[in-house]
């Protein structure tokens, strides 16, 4: 079950960090979370969440494995190292971009609404309280509990 | 402009910053080829093995009332003889059972059927489960229990449908009972208590 639930996610971030590999690297992950599914702590992060920090990892190793492939030691070593650490910081900034996706399609339709108001339109409550219809209260519950759920998407992976 | 009464401007202001980094290409989502689970699970089969041993547990004595009590009302099962006790290959089909949530502390939507079938190895159950929702938080474990609910065995995590073979000793008409719980990730090999499906073969 929670591979019919998460797989297409884990596998979406295999395939754009690594399309070569996509199939491969999911399986790790999966192997990998039901080797070590005592340590899942539901307090801490959300079942997606950490799947997605496992990812992280094992995009990390794959692409440190391919580069031990490049020959050692030559003018561009440098280069390669430096770029290693580039690709590392990308896996990860695309990693929480769509655990953040994820997050927000888990709201609801109207949390969702809410929550892109003041993302994206830089609204106040006041002012997404008017645009909506909805009662001040519920536009106040529904940022405070929808960011709290985003923030838990996003924090305490691995 | 940040609304300045929002609490935790910060976080705010960081979950923002992603949020406007997102493309539509952060919320597409491609399934992974068909056969990654079956081959995911042939490489865990020795593990998952190993792992329910360590999981065999007697119930105590209050949740035992509660699922004989469970058990009593559920229950739909078709007896299939096999007629065919010739030489035949592949997994004889022994009997069937529906699972079902009625008087469970866990209500699902979700159905079960299952096989009881007889493989050269011994006994397994070929589970077919179909829109069994379950929290994040969660997994679901498959049962089998004997018909006076005092001792059961654990076949391991339930993932999806598939093949989950009795361990060895373990014959299935001392243990009718199939039973799916939820189990928190909480580290106790014991059954929770929380069952959603519950059937039983009749032999």
């Amino acid at each position: 079950m929670v591979y019919d639930q998460h797989s297409a996610l884990i596998f979406s971030f295999c395939r754009r960090a690594l399309p070569e590999s996509a199939a491969d690297v999911t399986q790790e992950v999966f192997l990998a979370a039901w080797k070590s599914r005592e340590r899942f702590d539901p307090t801490r992060a959300p079942l997606p969440a950490w799947l997605i920090g496992i990812a992280k990892n094992k995009i990390v190793d794959a692409l440190r494995k391919s580069g031990r492939q490049v020959p050692q030691l030559d003018d561009h070593d440098g280069d390669r190292i430096a770029s290693i650490g580039g690709v590392i910081a990308d896996v990860d900034s695309l990693g929480d971009r769509m655990l953040l996706a994820e997050g927000l399609s888990q709201l609801s339709d109207r949390a969702r609404r809410v929550v892109e108001l003041a993302f994206y339109e830089d609204l106040t409550h006041p002012q997404i309280a008017h645009r909506t219809g909805l009662p001040l209260g519920t536009v106040k519950s529904d940022i405070r509990r929808g960011l709290g759920k985003l923030r838990r998407y996003l924090e305490a992976q691995t | 402009m940040i609304d300045l009464t929002m609490d935790k401007d910060r976080d705010f202001a960081e979950l923002k910053r992603l949020a406007e980094s997102l493309s539509d290409a952060d919320f597409d989502r491609s399934m992974p080829p068909p056969g990654l689970w079956a081959a995911i699970e042939q490489t865990l089969k020795p593990e998952m093995t190993r792992a329910e041993r360590t999981q065999d547990r007697k119930f105590g004595g209050g949740f035992s009332a509660r699922l004989l009590g469970a058990a009593a009302v559920v229950v739909t099962a078709i007896i299939v003889a096999s007629a065919f006790g010739s030489a035949d290959d592949g997994p004889r089909l022994v009997a069937q059972a529906n699972l079902v949530t009625d008087s469970l502390p866990v209500v699902t939507e979700a159905e079960a059927g299952v096989n009881l079938v007889q493989t050269g190895d011994g006994y397994a159950l070929d589970i077919d489960l179909t829109a069994l929702p379950l929290a994040s938080n969660a997994e679901l474990e498959l049962w089998v229990i004997n018909g006076d609910v005092t001792d059961m065995h654990s076949l391991g995590v339930l993932m999806s449908s598939g093949r989950f073979a009795l361990p060895d000793g373990v014959d299935p008409e001392d243990f009718p009972i199939i039973d799916i719980s939820v189990e928190p990730f909480d580290g106790n090999p014991a059954h929770s208590g929380q069952s959603t499906l519950r059937g039983r073969f009749e032999l």
